[in-house]
């Protein structure tokens, strides 16, 4: 028995070899396509829609793209979009800034909802109804200096006293078993995806204090893009036209999602059936009217809200002085 | 088989206890969200999502495989060279073990980053962690060869491919063995957490998935399918270890 051990050790080691160099193929196969690998923000959700339908539909494919779609790691998307493994990244404004200033050349080209979702969510019981009702309450966080500036803008804004909130840590964990045991009173969640979940699909009373609600009154929250697609001013530099085939067959996704969410929906059940079919037809539908404004294409990004955003870090030291948001982001490749 | 029911009787009561107790305490505590799923409705989701996990079963097996196989070959060669060169041992020995001292939870996204989305971070995470136990229990079984039977073959004539069939692999292979008992049950783990970033398949892409959809009652699927690979593939070395080192059998045995 023994004389047959080396063999097998050197059919294991060269088995092992062959099956490491041989890689996996990914992607759809399409001949002559040009490969394109997009890595996403978060496991699969109704904010990529667009994605999965201009895949789903056939429209990267009629720009000769073949896209292959990634799911990231907790740090998000933009160190393989700077490091040049990916094309094209989900990401938000407030991961690209600090990036930027870390020296990634990444640049947003594309807003995927006009105007951010976020809220603090609080369960009805807790009685809390404005930002200043929180005085007394605690804030369940995931960590972060730009989670403390914003929370403490809101209170303030609304006339309350920020050092009066506590704040714990709750890391990544479900955020309802917090609410169920008391730990905390309110978290920020996405109103498209946990806030349906709780309301909609948990049946629960919940109240919603929405960040972007609080925009144009003074000293409160400024809107930003979250989430946004982003790429690599390397790429823009190579082959701009592809970046430009890649939004074109993006936007034609994104727009069939806000004219027909079911279809938005099942293209992303598709490809990630792991998701909760209720939620993701719920959220759909809700997003359908946020990916872009009335009678404006998807994507279009408004200066303003980027110098309201980085005027917003720069006061709260989250950023240096000189960064400049107005290289952070182009709409010069999106159609029309 | 009256014997099986007498060993696997205990074990089995009690696991349909537990089960039942479990879906007891789950239907009655009236939780609008069931962190911890009824087993009815785990073995719906088992049912609902059954045509999915092939494919991840597949992506995570093929990671694990691979790795293992990686892992095993580097262990057994830092083996050799930590127990035939002391210097080797000296210079090396304090490296193994700092290669351990990194969590893959911190090092998986640097690989992804490194080594791309493929199958290579996947392997590199798993070899990582099979590679240790491999290298520091196969070294034990070399080291602890006795020089006097070494002196012995050698008096007969025998070159160094004897001594190494005759002495040195029968030697090392249980050591191997069971630093391979040990990290497999750490392998298939390795494999999921390398799946949770930059993956297109496998079980730790469902689990995420399944996580971030709030679907507890698939994360617990996710989990079994996990433990029960784990099983087998221990299994499967316990029955290699029987295959390979039959000088062995009777002292597993008595164990």
């Amino acid at each position: 028995m023994r004389k047959f051990l080396c063999p097998a050790l050197g059919v294991l080691l060269l088995g092992s070899l062959a099956a490491a160099c041989g890689g996996d193929g990914g992607g759809d196969g399409v001949d002559d396509a040009r490969d394109v690998t997009l890595i996403l923000d978060w496991t699969p959700n109704t904010n990529h829609s667009g994605f999965y339908l201009a895949r789903a539909e056939g429209y990267y494919r009629d720009a000769g793209l073949d896209v292959t779609i990634i799911e990231p790691s907790p740090d998000g998307g933009l160190p393989q979009l700077a490091a040049g493994n990916v094309e094209f990244a989900v990401s938000t404004a407030e991961q690209l800034l600090p990036a930027r200033e870390q020296g990634a050349e990444v640049v947003s080209v594309a807003a995927i909802l006009a105007h951010n979702t976020s809220s603090l969510v609080i369960p009805a019981d807790r009685g809390v109804t404005t930002a200043k009702d929180l005085e007394g309450k605690t804030y369940g966080g995931f960590g972060g200096e730009l989670e403390k500036a914003l929370l403490d803008t809101l209170v303030a804004c609304d006339g309350g006293d920020p050092s009066k909130v506590t704040y714990v840590e709750i890391g990544n964990v479900d955020y309802n078993q917090g609410f169920e045991q008391g730990d905390y009173d309110a978290v920020w969640v996405f109103d498209g995806w946990d806030v349906i979940r709780l309301r909609d699909v948990l049946g629960m009373d919940v109240t919603t204090i929405p960040f972007y609600s609080s925009l144009g009154r003074a000293g409160c929250l400024p809107d930003w893009y979250t989430p946004l697609l982003a790429t690599s001013e390397q790429l823009i530099g190579e082959d701009p036209e592809l970046v430009r085939s890649f939004l074109a067959a993006t936007a034609r996704g994104y727009e069939d999602a806000r004219t027909d969410p079911d279809g938005a929906a099942k293209a992303l059940l598709a490809a990630a059936p792991e998701l909760d079919a209720t939620l993701v037809e719920l959220s759909a539908a809700y997003l359908a009217d946020r990916y872009g404004d009335a009678n404006r294409p998807w994507g279009a990004q408004d200066p303003a809200v980027w110098a309201g955003f980085a005027g917003f870090l720069k006061d709260n030291d989250l950023l240096g002085a000189d960064v400049d948001e107005r290289t952070a982001f182009t709409d010069r490749f999106l159609p029309g | 088989m009256r014997r099986l029911a007498r060993e696997a009787g205990p074990p089995a009561l009690f696991v349909t206890a537990l089960v039942l107790a479990w879906e007891l305490w789950a239907r009655r505590s009236q939780s609008r969200n069931p962190v911890l799923p009824a087993p009815s409705k785990i073995w719906r989701a088992f049912l609902d999502t059954a045509h999915l996990l092939p494919d991840h079963l597949a992506a995570t097996l093929t990671a694990t495989a691979l790795g293992v196989g990686v892992g095993v070959v580097a262990g057994v060669l830092s083996a050799v060279i930590v127990s035939s060169w002391p210097l080797a041992r000296r210079v090396l020995q304090p490296l193994l073990v700092v290669s351990q001292t990194v969590p893959v939870q911190v090092l998986a996204p640097l690989l992804v980053l490194w080594a791309g989305f493929g199958l290579a971070p996947k392997i590199i995470v798993v070899a990582l962690v099979v590679f240790f136990p491999v290298a520091v229990s196969t070294a034990g079984g070399l080291q602890g060869v006795d020089p006097e039977l070494v002196e012995l073959v050698r008096s007969f004539g025998a070159g160094r491919a004897v001594l190494l069939r005759m002495v040195m692999i029968p030697a090392a292979l249980p050591g191997l063995f069971s630093g391979l008992r040990i990290s497999l049950t750490y392998a298939v783990a390795g494999a999921v957490i390398g799946e949770t970033i930059g993956a297109q398949r496998g079980l730790g892409l469902y689990l995420s998935r399944s996580q971030r959809a709030f679907r507890y009652d698939q994360v617990f699927v996710g989990v079994i399918v996990i433990a029960l690979l784990s099983v087998a593939l221990f299994s499967l070395v316990s029955v290699l270890a029987h295959v390979f080192c039959p000088w062995q059998r009777r002292s597993d045995r008595s164990t």
